[in-house]
Parts: C-alpha cells; sequence; structure tokens
C-alpha cells in the first residue's frame, strides 16, 4: 500500500511539468542483454533523468538486448519495457515505471471465404510470450497488459494476420483469416503440429482434411485413422486396417468423439476403413498423453474429430468418385451470415462391381449359385444458426451402416438348400449444443448428444427334398450399446494468468451384450422349437466432473494441472474416482520449450475382442461388481524445437502403466462369450509400455514432410494366462518408423509418398508337441506346447505407398484426379498366420507357418471435384 | 451391363490379391531341450499304467522312448513302492499294484540325457451314487430318458467330479437294419446340465459349466458345494428302437484339481484348434521339468439296462 501511495504521488508530482525538450531528444546507447535495473541506471546516465519504480514489481529474467545511434527516449523506453508488464510515464526529471492494468481480448477466428470457425488457431502476443489457441467452437480469449499490443494470428493453410491495436479497455476481436492459394501454400503440414513450443499440451496432434487428402492410401480411399498412424507413438493393427494402437494400449482405450459424440464402433468394412468421410471434417487432433482434465473415459488416447459448420457465405459443393466409393458434399447458407448447413455422404459399391466375378466363380448350373457382397454408406448432416455474436447453436448428426451378405443356393436333382446370411452393423449420433459467450471472461457450452452402435446377425438354412420342407432352422443375433449424454462446459478466464475450464456430464449407457435366438423346424408338422438366450440389457449412469486451469508463472513457466472426477453405477455396483491431472511447461526461448505431464485415467466400459482386425462382433460392456475399471497412470516428458526454413525437432518420453485390463480366457471368444454368465469367460491382468518417440519436420517450402520414429515396449500380465509371466502385448512395436514426403511440383501436379516400417506383431507358436493317450483309450491325440504367450514375432511390416494429384481450374472449379500406388514393391506382409505344419521345416529346429497377406501392389484411382 | 474393361479390372485386382495371398515361413527355435511327458491317471480299481513319452517337434514317431533308458520309480507316502517295467507301446506299469485311497503318490522319471521328471498327486475319496433313476419326459416333441443320479457332496472343500457313461448292445447295420449278434461297446453322448433344468439340455446348448475330455464330462461342486445333488443327464439313445436292449453303464468319480484343470484347459485347448479367433492355450500340466498329467480317480459304477 505504502509503495503504491508513492507511486501514485509521483504521477501527481511529475504529471504538471511534462519536459517536451526530453521528450524530443534523441539518444544513442546500446544495451548487451543487461537486466532492467542497468538498463534504467544506463538510461539515467545519458538521459540525465531519474528512474522511480518498484524493484520488487521488476521482472528478474528480463534481459534487454538493444542498440540504437538515434532514437526518441519514448522509443527506447518502449524497447526497454518490450515484452514486460510494465509501463511508463516520462516526466522533467523523472522516468516512472508502473505496472499497467491488465485487459481481455476474447472473440472468434474463421475462415474468411465461408465463415468457418477455425479450431485451435493461434493468437500469440511475442512479447509477453502469451499466447493462446482457439477453442473447439473458434473461440479464445487472452488476457494482456493495456497499452500498445501487437498480436499475431496464425493458422496453418492460412495467411497470418498481425492485429495491432491500443487495448483500452476489455475487446471483442473476430479475427477472418484468409486461405492461402495453392501458389502461396508452402506449408504443407504444419496444422500437425499446431503452437506447440507455448502450450502446455503435450503429447498431441492436430491434422486437417487437406492433410489426410494429400497422404496416398489403400484403394485411394482416405482415411483419417490410416493418416493417424503414421504419427510417432500411433500403431497401426493389422495392414490395411483403420485400428489404432496408442502408445501400447488397446483399441477400446481410445476415446474416439465426432463432434463431441462418443462414437464406439468406428470401423467399416471389418476395419479396413473408417467411418470418418475426410469430405466433412474440418480439423481433428489426439491426444497420447498429458491428458487435461475436461478430458476422461479412457485410458490411451483422446481423439477428437471436428466436423465443418457448413460455408455461410455462398453454396459449395464437392465431391468424388474413386474405386471403392463415391461421397458429395453439400453445404452453403441458409441466411447468409447467419445459418448454414452441410450435408455429406459417401456409399461403396465394391459388392456391386464385384458381384459377376462372384457369380461367374461360384456357379454351377442355372439354377444354383452363390454370391455375397459388403458394403457400406454414411452420412453427416450439420445445421448451425447465429443468434447473436454471443450465442450459437449447433445440430450435427451422422449415420453409417455396413451390410455383409452371403446366398448359397445349392440346387440338387431332388433336393435344394439355401443359406442366406446376412451381418450388418452401424452407429447413429445426435448432437445438439447451444454456444454462450456470457462475457468477455466466461464461454458456455450445452450439449445433448445421443450415440448408438447395434450388430445385427442373421443366417437361415432351409433345406428341401422333393420342393417338400424338410429343415429350416434360424439364428438371430443382435448386440449393441446406446449413451444419452448431457453436458454442460465453461471456459472461464477470472485472472490474466489463469485460464480455467470446468463442466460435467452425464451419460445414461444402456449396454445390450446381444440376445440369441434359434430356430428349429424339422418337421412342419410340429411347433417350431426356439431358444433364445443371452445377456439381458444392461443400465449404467456415469457422471463426470472436471476442472482444469492453465496457470501462467512468469514469461517462461506454464502449468496445466486438474482434477477429474467420476461415478458410475452400475446395478449394485458404484464406482468412483478422482484423477489428478498435471502438465508443465517452460520455454527455453521463442524456438524451444520443454514439457512434462502426468495423468492419472479411468475407464468403465471395456471392449471384448479378441480378433486382430475390426470385427463387429467386438463387444462393448461396462464394470460389474466383477469387473473393475480400467486404470493408467502415464508419465510423459519431452521437448520441442523449432529450426529456420521450417524444420521441428520433438523428442518424447512416456511410461504407462495399466491396471484391471481384460480379455478373453485361454480358448474363449466372441462364440462362446454368449453361453453362461460371460464373466466367467474373462481374465483380469495388468499392463505396462513404455517408449521414446522422434519427430523431425519440415513444414515449409515446396517439399515437405515428416520423419516419425518410436522406440517402444508393451507387455501383459495375467495371471491366468502364460503362468502369470510378462508376456509381449499382441502389437507390441519395438520400432515403428514412417516417412511422409510432399513435394509440389507446380500449382497443377503435387506427389505424397510414404513408406513405414514396424517390427513385426508378437504371435505365440508352439515349441514342442507331447502324445495323449490313456490306457484302453482311444487313438492318441497329440497336444502342442508354447512355453510363454507371443514369444515369436511375424515378419517386420513395411510398405511403400505414392499417390499424385493432377489439378486443375475450370470455369466450374476445380477438379483433381488423384492416381495411388499402394504397396509399391509389392511386399508380402503378414495379416494372419493360420495354419502350422512343422513337418515341413527344412531342418529340425525350425518350424514353417502359412502366412496370409491380404494387400499386395494396389493401383487406384479417383477424380474429385470442387464447384465454385 | 458392365463393360470388358470393368470385369477385366476386377479380375486383375481379384488375381493380384490372390497371387500374393498366402507363403510360407520358416521360423528358428530357441535352443531346446525335449520334456519327458507323463499321462498317469491312478485308480484304486486298476493296477498302476501310465503313458510316458517325450516331446516332440513334428514327427510323433520321436515321442517314443526306448525302454531300456527309462528309469521310473513310483513312491507311496514317500516311500519307495517299486520301478515301472515296461507294458506295450509307450505304456509302463507295475503289475498288481493297486493305489489305495487316501495315500499320496509320487512318480520320478529320468531317461538318457533328458531332464528327469516329478510328480506327485493322491487318491480321492470314492464318489458315490447315492441313486440312479431314470425319467422318461416328453421334450420338443419326442420321448426324451433322462437319467439321474443322486450323490453327496463333501462340505467345505473343493470337490472335482467326472462323469463316464459306457453304452453296450447289439451291432445294428444300419443299412442292412440288421441286428447281429456281436456286441459294440462305446462312450455314450450325452448332455448334462448343472441347474436342474432339463430344456436346457439340446445338443445346442452346451452348458459350459461341465465340459467333456476322455469320454467323460467334468464338474466342479461350485454349485451345490456340500449338498445332495441330482445330475440329470440325457444320453443319446437313437438306436433303442433298433436293437431292442441297451446297456447303461454309470461311472461318476471324484478326481483331483490337478486333473479337473487340465481337462479344462484340454478342452479349451482342443476347441480353439484351428480358430484364428480364439487365444492360444497353453494344456495344464503338473509334472515338473515336464509335460502331461500324473492325477488321483475314485468313484462307483451303476449298470441300467435299457428295453424298447
Amino acid at each position: 500500500m505504502k509503495s503504491l501511495l508513492i507511486i501514485l504521488f509521483n504521477i501527481i508530482l511529475i504529471s504538471g511539468a511534462y519536459c517536451q525538450e526530453t521528450v524530443k531528444n534523441r539518444y544513442a546507447i546500446k544495451f548487451n542483454s543487461v537486466s532492467l535495473v542497468q538498463a534504467f541506471d544506463q538510461v539515467e546516465n545519458i538521459s540525465g533523468l531519474s528512474f522511480a519504480y518498484n524493484k520488487k514489481s521488476l521482472p528478474i529474467d528480463h534481459k534487454v538486448f538493444f542498440s540504437t545511434n538515434s532514437l526518441p527516449l519514448s522509443q527506447i523506453m518502449d524497447s526497454i519495457l518490450y515484452g514486460t508488464n510494465l509501463g511508463y510515464r516520462i516526466g522533467q526529471k523523472q522516468v516512472l515505471i508502473f505496472q499497467r492494468q491488465k485487459l481481455t481480448i476474447n472473440g472468434t477466428v474463421e475462415e474468411r471465404n465461408s465463415g468457418e470457425r477455425l479450431i485451435s488457431a493461434n493468437i500469440y502476443d511475442p512479447a509477453t510470450f502469451r499466447g493462446v489457441i482457439t477453442n473447439n467452437y473458434g473461440l479464445f480469449s487472452i488476457t494482456l497488459p493495456r497499452g500498445l499490443v501487437r498480436l499475431r494470428c496464425s493458422y496453418v493453410g492460412f495467411k497470418h494476420q498481425d492485429i495491432n491495436l491500443n487495448l483500452l479497455k476489455d475487446t471483442v476481436l473476430n479475427i477472418k483469416l484468409v486461405p492461402l492459394t495453392s501458389i502461396e501454400e508452402i506449408t504443407i503440414i504444419g496444422e500437425l503440429f499446431p503452437s506447440i513450443i507455448k502450450n502446455t499440451q503435450m503429447s498431441m496432434n492436430q491434422l486437417s482434411a487437406k492433410t489426410i487428402k494429400r497422404i496416398p492410401v489403400l484403394f485411394g480411399e482416405k482415411d483419417i485413422l490410416k493418416t493417424l498412424q503414421l504419427l510417432p507413438g500411433i500403431q497401426s493393427g493389422n495392414e490395411g486396417t483403420s485400428g489404432i494402437y496408442v502408445r501400447g494400449g488397446g483399441p477400446d482405450q481410445n476415446l474416439i468423439l465426432l463432434d463431441g459424440v462418443p462414437v464406439y464402433n468406428v470401423n467399416h468394412m471389418f476395419g479396413f476403413f473408417s467411418i470418418f468421410n475426410p469430405e466433412a471434417v474440418q480439423n481433428m487432433k489426439i491426444i497420447k498423453g498429458g491428458f487435461p482434465a475436461r478430458y476422461g473415459g479412457r485410458l490411451s488416447s483422446i481423439l477428437d474429430i471436428r466436423l465443418k459448420e457448413g460455408n455461410n457465405k455462398k453454396f459449395a459443393a464437392e465431391g468424388s468418385v474413386g474405386l471403392i466409393s463415391s461421397k458429395l458434399t453439400l453445404e452453403g447458407p441458409i441466411i447468409k451470415d447467419k445459418t448454414s448447413f452441410i450435408l455429406s455422404g459417401r456409399r461403396t459399391y465394391l459388392d456391386v462391381l464385384a458381384r459377376p466375378a462372384i457369380l461367374m466363380a461360384t456357379s454351377q448350373g442355372a439354377a444354383s449359385g452363390s454370391f455375397g457382397g459388403l458394403n457400406f454408406y454414411d452420412f453427416t448432416a450439420k445445421l448451425n444458426h447465429r443468434f447473436s455474436d454471443r450465442s450459437r447453436v449447433f445440430f450435427s448428426s451422422y449415420f453409417g451402416k455396413d451390410n455383409f451378405y452371403l446366398n448359397v443356393n445349392d440346387q440338387g436333382r431332388s433336393s435344394s438348400n439355401k443359406v442366406d446370411f446376412g451381418l450388418g452393423w452401424g452407429n447413429a449420433t445426435t448432437a445438439l449444443r447451444w454456444n454462450y459467450i456470457v462475457n468477455s471472461k466466461l464461454f458456455c457450452n450445452t450439449s445433448l448428444t445421443f450415440s448408438n452402435y447395434q450388430l445385427i446377425t442373421d443366417l437361415e438354412i432351409v433345406e428341401k427334398e422333393q420342393d417338400k420342407m424338410v429343415m429350416e432352422s434360424g439364428f438371430t443375433y443382435d448386440s449393441g450399446i446406446r449413451d444419452l449424454t448431457a453436458s454442460v462446459d465453461f471456459d472461464f478466464a477470472p485472472l490474466p494468468d489463469h485460464s480455467v475450464k470446468f463442466g460435467l456430464n452425464n451419460t445414461l449407457h444402456n449396454f445390450h451384450p446381444g440376445v440369441s435366438i434359434y430356430k428349429m423346424v424339422d418337421d412342419p408338422d410340429v411347433e417350431p422349437v426356439e431358444h433364445s438366450f443371452g445377456g439381458e440389457n444392461i443400465k449404467a449412469n456415469e457422471l463426470r466432473l472436471y476442472a482444469e486451469d492453465d496457470w501462467q508463472l512468469g514469461s517462461r513457466f506454464k502449468l496445466n494441472f486438474g482434477l477429474h472426477g467420476s461415478s458410475f453405477l452400475v446395478d449394485s455396483s458404484a464406482y468412483f474416482s478422482l484423477q489428478p491431472r498435471l502438465s508443465g511447461l517452460f520455454v527455453i526461448s521463442d524456438q524451444w520449450s520443454i514439457k512434462a505431464a502426468y495423468s492419472h485415467m479411468d475407464q468403465n466400459i471395456h471392449l471384448l475382442s479378441n480378433s486382430a482386425i475390426g470385427f463387429p462382433t467386438d463387444l462393448w460392456l461396462p464394470v460389474t461388481a466383477l469387473i473393475k475399471p480400467q486404470k493408467s497412470v502415464q508419465y510423459a516428458i519431452g521437448s520441442t524445437m523449432e529450426f529456420p526454413k521450417g524444420w521441428a525437432l520433438s523428442l518424447e518420453g512416456y511410461y504407462k502403466s495399466m491396471d484391471n485390463l481384460i480379455t478373453y480366457k485361454e480358448g474363449s471368444s466372441y462364440f462362446t462369450i454368449q453361453q453362461g454368465d460371460w464373466q466367467e469367460k474373462l481374465a483380469f491382468g495388468i499392463g505396462k509400455s513404455y517408449g521414446v518417440e522422434f519427430l523431425v519436420r519440415k513444414t515449409r517450402g515446396n517439399t515437405s514432410g515428416w520423419i516419425g520414429y518410436t522406440l517402444s515396449k508393451s507387455s501383459r500380465k495375467f495371471p491366468e494366462i502364460s503362468f502369470g509371466e510378462w508376456f509381449p502385448y499382441t502389437y507390441d512395436r519395438r520400432h515403428d518408423i514412417s516417412i511422409v514426403l510432399n513435394h509440389r511440383f507446380n500449382d497443377n501436379i503435387d506427389l505424397g509418398i510414404t513408406w513405414v516400417y514396424g517390427t513385426g506383431n508378437s504371435l505365440t507358436l508352439p515349441y514342442e508337441s507331447y502324445l495323449l493317450e490313456f490306457w484302453q483309450g482311444k487313438n492318441p491325440s497329440q497336444i502342442d506346447h508354447f512355453e510363454s504367450r507371443n514369444s515369436f514375432r511375424m515378419p517386420a511390416y513395411h510398405r511403400l505407398d505414392f499417390g499424385i494429384n493432377f489439378h486443375k481450374e475450370k470455369k466450374w472449379g476445380t477438379r483433381t484426379w488423384s492416381l495411388g500406388l499402394y504397396n509399391a514393391y509389392n511386399r508380402k506382409n503378414p495379416f494372419f498366420i493360420n495354419t502350422l505344419d512343422r513337418s515341413v521345416g527344412s531342418n529340425s529346429n525350425q518350424i514353417a507357418v502359412t502366412q496370409f497377406s491380404f494387400f499386395p501392389i494396389i493401383p487406384s484411382i479417383s477424380y474429385s471435384y470442387k464447384l465454385k | 451391363m458392365l463393360s470388358f474393361k470393368t470385369h477385366f479390372f476386377n479380375f486383375l485386382i481379384m488375381g493380384l490379391i490372390l497371387s500374393s495371398c498366402e507363403s510360407t515361413i520358416y521360423y528358428d527355435l530357441p535352443e531346446h531341450e525335449r520334456k519327458i511327458a507323463i499321462i498317469g491317471i491312478l485308480n484304486p480299481d486298476s493296477s498302476l499304467i501310465v503313458h510316458l513319452s517325450k516331446s516332440f517337434l513334428a514327427d510323433p514317431n520321436e515321442a517314443i522312448l526306448s525302454p531300456g533308458e527309462v528309469v521310473a520309480s513310483l513312491f507311496e507316502d514317500g516311500q519307495k513302492i517299486a520301478e515301472l517295467s515296461h507294458v506295450r507301446d509307450n505304456f509302463y506299469g507295475i503289475p498288481d499294484f493297486y493305489p489305495v485311497t487316501g495315500k499320496e503318490y509320487s512318480l520320478e522319471v529320468s531317461y538318457g540325457e533328458l531332464q528327469g521328471v516329478k510328480c506327485h498327486t493322491h487318491i480321492p475319496e470314492r464318489a458315490q451314487i447315492l441313486a440312479l433313476d431314470t425319467i422318461t419326459a416328453f421334450i420338443d416333441g419326442r420321448d426324451q430318458l433322462t437319467v439321474n443320479l443322486k450323490m453327496m457332496d463333501q462340505p467345505g472343500v473343493s470337490n472335482y467330479y467326472a462323469l463316464g457313461v459306457i453304452l453296450t448292445h447289439k451291432y445294428y447295420d444300419r443299412e442292412s437294419k440288421v441286428v447281429t449278434d456281436s456286441l459294440l461297446s462305446y462312450p455314450a453322448y450325452f448332455t448334462i446340465n448343472g441347474v436342474y433344468d432339463l430344456r436346457v439340455n439340446t445338443n445346442l446348448i452346451d452348458i459350459d459349466l461341465n465340459f467333456r475330455f476322455n469320454d467323460m464330462l467334468f464338474v466342479t461342486d461350485a454349485l451345490f458345494d456340500g449338498q445332495e445333488f441330482n445330475l440329470n443327464f440325457s444320453p443319446f439313445l437313437s438306436l433303442l428302437n433298433s436293437v431292442d436292449n441297451i446297456i447303461m453303464d454309470v461311472s461318476f468319480y471324484q478326481i483331483t484339481k490337478a486333473n479337473y484343470l487340465y481337462a479344462e484347459s484340454y478342452h479349451n485347448y482342443y476347441r480353439s484348434l484351428g480358430s484364428p479367433l480364439s487365444e492360444p492355450v497353453q494344456v495344464y500340466s503338473n509334472i515338473e521339468n515336464g509335460l502331461g498329467l500324473f492325477s488321483g480317480i475314485a468313484g462307483s459304477s451303476r449298470r441300467i439296462f435299457l428295453r424298447r
């Protein structure tokens, strides 16, 4: 208080005696990395003015490095105090140093042409090292000292914008960024790595639909999850599949959010494609560690996919025709600048194209023949309406379904057999969301979401003799999960150095573990025998609360700490947990920072899966009195450096322990889980994984790309498996390398190349056999024996893909021909190893196995268009 | 109508996929010594005979032991009884030696350079059949025979049981539909429940509480610990109408936990063979440094004559 009175007194004293002459004088001075006190002393020496300041308010780590031959005193002072919270006033004999008032700038960042809000755009004040990124709704809030402010807003693929303003009061700032034209666009993949130097969030990658479209993939079918697999720490499962395994975790440990709604089965075509249509996606980010408190419910990753909002300026259309599918996206304003929509659909036709070939291969006569097929479609719709600058509502919906069918018709002279098999599965999600900016410091998002996943299997067999039905049997199975969630989230900036997020959400889960119905009729005169059995529906209530604070401690240190709490009520069981989260950032320089994080996560639902590919038969099940929640603790540390010409390097290490993991007991599978108490078919264990991730990238120039390398180990321990010893996780991958290159030859042609290498998946093979024979028993049988689970490795996986795009501007818009070559050198990578044949081994200590490879060299072609 | 080009492209893709689909690869096994394998079931009603062999990589003939090099000693309550002698093939035994209920037995086997193995077991209390009744019920549109076996479980301890049913009848030639005088004896296929519900006794639903191994079904007393219990099982007797008479021998045993674990893991192993969806199964072993099973078993039998 005393010091404040002194400062006020000085202000009054000198305000009336302002010396024009001192201000007009120009000075030559040189500061060679000196402290503020030393700088003030130097200015005193040349100007004759004395300095009045509170020494405690001076930042001790601030260094002044500056020289001039002729500048007025005011500009010298501006330079000395640049990057501090300090202001000055020059009097007749004195220069008064005081702390500036802090004010808040809040607003939005959006694309100028379409009005699409930009997620994770950077707003950065280089003077104070303060920066924020826009949230999932394109909103930001930053608190800075009063006075002249120079903000830089950037978003890769867009021209950055420098905003100079004299900050005299809390200000609303709506920034409109302009997309780069193809000529200007030299930053190709920078959106993968936004603002990583100054953000406490570590282990995060982000990418846009534009990046996805440039990377060559199987059948030319652009896929979000397959692009993610090229990043360090994120592995693929089997070849061609889109499942992701993050830092040694299982596929069930990824929380996949589509516009904030959890999606339970992200696979089309048994996992060879993901359900996300890149043309409808605006932005996605994946967090592998250092989880902020606002996220919870899964152990290994959070994948947040945001759909486009729809162009609110003009109507637009884009689409493509490929080998597998065609896509069409329509968007436009309903009320310009207020209400917009986007509709996007995709449908495959591989089954239609392949049908003649299948019929030719299986037809044995006019009345006989077999055919089958697999197709999928998905549809995305989003509507948003802006009531005012402060209030906006969104409605989004996704619906997708896969259909697999097989019809066998075996027609004999006097008898016939007919088999009809159908397997269908799909997701439906809906979200209704209301954004409201309460004031410049408080933002609120309220949501009501619905998610449904369902699988239906149907089999019917009819046998006839002399046109008379002799036997008819049928089997129907259905299972699924349905969620209804209400949530409210707040972003709050109560103090200049704090950015607080808090909220809660409540989900009503309805698990439908599966009901099977058998029907058998073997005598037309007798009532059919029908049996139904399977798990009853399980209802559960999950409540989650969180609070986190992003706390700026000085100019170089930032801390994000928070707590995530959850309760899960199912039947008579209740589980509660408190999960602390902590992340720290230390900015060494503008180009170099160090981060560390600790995360405690829990997961109240389990996925029962024993197939390597994304079979829709995987079952989502809740915790029960017997099955406890999965838990994990992850420690991570990393450093990021940026170099000139767009080069950057990041290095991260992590250690993750997991508890209460579940798997099928030995010999059990999906086909036995429906019998008896399914919980008794499960084994419970622990896991651990650790590794180092290395990423070097180049984001500017005609040639860009990255090299990612992961060295990791992931293992499991189940008391009932492998005699309770640690054994490698199936997808334990010691080395995982991805090289991604993009080269732009000119405005019309760009080339993408990827090469991936991974240690082979682990595998169990028997070392030896012995005979099982009883006295007076039947013929001896042979028992294969192995020492431990997953002690062998499949051959290493590697593959080279090419993709080239030819763009051309037309009167109506832009067309692109895309040619691709998957697995260019036709590497026979193992998909699975099925048949053991030890007798063909070339010497006595070898075993031979049959390896099945699914994807040879595969060319692809697609045509896409975008209307002006 | 799809064009020729479309057909050609389809076949090109399919041809490429098929051509690269399958390949044989070789794995070098780590240096690994073969192990002695023992299959020995000790029954007070039978003289002691065990199966001795060694593990092998590919050729089952490698499993055969040279009898002259086999040294196998049996111990009863720590006292050596005798060395086993070769009976035939891979079977070794002690003639006229009958294990005794309640005693502990151990077997030590050595063979040439292979690491010697040890195993232990006890002979459990004899399982008693308190009553054996038959019920004929009209189920699913037909008469179905259900056999009810009443037994008493010992309270406070985990007990394990095995049930075997042997059918004997005259040989029936299905083609000529003629019954001959020669007798045919074979283990019956039957289903069992543990929850008293005859309705689930169909071959469509195999209650996983029980499983079949060595022509017997195995159950634990988890559902009826210390209680009188009725095992209901339904043998398939489709030939009864043709052969007029069938002899049904019902054997009911108490077994050791090791025997149960072995049978359970074998059952899982057998069921998972050839299934790429099932996790691989390690068959249980209670042989130190070796492989296999050494276990006691004791039970009782009843015979039922079934007439058309």
